[in-house]
């Protein structure tokens, strides 16, 4: 009997811990567009995890870990000057709203709506979005998805004022003459396995 | 009229000049970096655990050199060597990902080794970037 409970108890552990994926490692591409050149940043170190028992997805990523690939940006951004400690961190909390549909034994791509909120700075949105996913063989999932964030008018002049308060009065410039872009492209892309803890 | 040409081109010059350094400067690295702190990997995360906020005002944005043992080593998205260094906790470590262009090494779980990184923050791990091999 005790060891039926056990085997039992084995076979549940194992099967809710195999509803769930994670990676340490996936990778964030954030794009705006200017007139003078699209400014594009990676993130190689971002976590996110996927649930296939509930659809609860979430990925997070420190701003510090960005890259910039433009070296002079790069430069500024990493040194000590800019402080971002208040909000640390990029993240994202949703739930496939169609994960009753998702197949662990099909090798097609297959499409997850999801659902959530994305956190960049102080900016909050509720998105929802096309993830597409592909189960690889050992239980490996390939996430693929695009975002897209639209700055609000009062964000925007925040940006003005802290380019104003940074820069010497001499210089007047601000987001519409350097034209920027009001929309952010966040691309992410996650090669996930089974979470094992 | 010579001159105002001559002085419109060497601005035009200058600026296309500026800009060619602007867009080949090489991204930042810490190789040659004066190192902030010392520390084992089990210390600082401890020290992320008990109050992340407080560990952020002191290694936040730091060159920090950190010890431990490899407790598992990947790849990124980027091709790029990810160690992750044991802190006898069971989720997290302190993770480093090598920088750009890192020597293609073998490492081994369970091998001693000592790094430098630029100290991201903490998500499950604490996050070390651009890391470079000292020791190991």
């Amino acid at each position: 009997m005790r060891i039926s409970l056990f085997i039992l108890f084995f076979h549940l552990t194992f099967t809710l811990c195999a509803q769930e994926f994670y990676t340490r490692t996936a990778h964030v591409h954030v794009k705006s567009d200017n007139r003078i050149k699209s400014i594009e940043a990676d993130n190689y170190q971002v976590i996110a995890f996927l649930s296939l028992e509930s659809g609860d997805i979430r990925f997070e990523g420190l701003l510090r870990s960005f890259e910039f690939r433009l070296g002079a940006l790069d430069r500024v951004y990493n040194s000590r000057n800019i402080d971002i400690s208040e909000y640390p961190s990029i993240l994202f909390e949703g739930k496939a709203i169609n994960i009753d549909e998702f197949d662990l034994n099909s090798s097609k791509t297959q499409t997850l709506r999801v659902k959530g909120n994305l956190f960049i700075w102080d900016e909050k949105r509720v998105t929802e979005v096309d993830v597409n996913v592909i189960v690889r063989p050992g239980n490996i999932l390939d996430v693929v998805s695009a975002f897209n964030m639209r700055i609000e008018e009062q964000s925007v002049d925040k940006l003005n004022q802290l380019m104003r308060d940074r820069l010497p009065k001499s210089i007047n410039i601000n987001t519409s003459k350097l034209g920027v872009s009001r929309d952010i492209e966040v691309d992410v892309k996650m090669k996930m396995g089974l979470k094992n803890w | 009229m010579k001159k105002i040409i001559r002085f419109i081109l060497g601005i035009v010059l200058l600026v296309l000049i500026a800009y060619l350094v602007v867009i080949t400067l090489p991204k930042a690295k810490i190789d040659n970096a004066e190192v902030d702190y010392v520390i084992g990997a089990t210390e600082l995360y401890e020290q992320y655990e008990a109050d992340e906020q407080k560990a952020n005002a002191s290694y936040l944005g730091k060159i920090i050199e950190v010890q431990g043992k490899i407790q598992m080593i990947e790849e990124d998205q980027a091709g790029a060597t990810v160690i992750i260094l044991n802190c006898d906790d069971g989720f997290g470590g302190v993770m480093c990902t090598l920088a750009e262009g890192s020597k293609a090494r073998l490492f081994e779980v369970n091998q001693d080794i000592t790094i430098i990184g630029l100290c991201t923050g903490k998500l499950m791990d604490v996050v070390l970037n651009k890391c470079v091999v000292v020791y190991g």
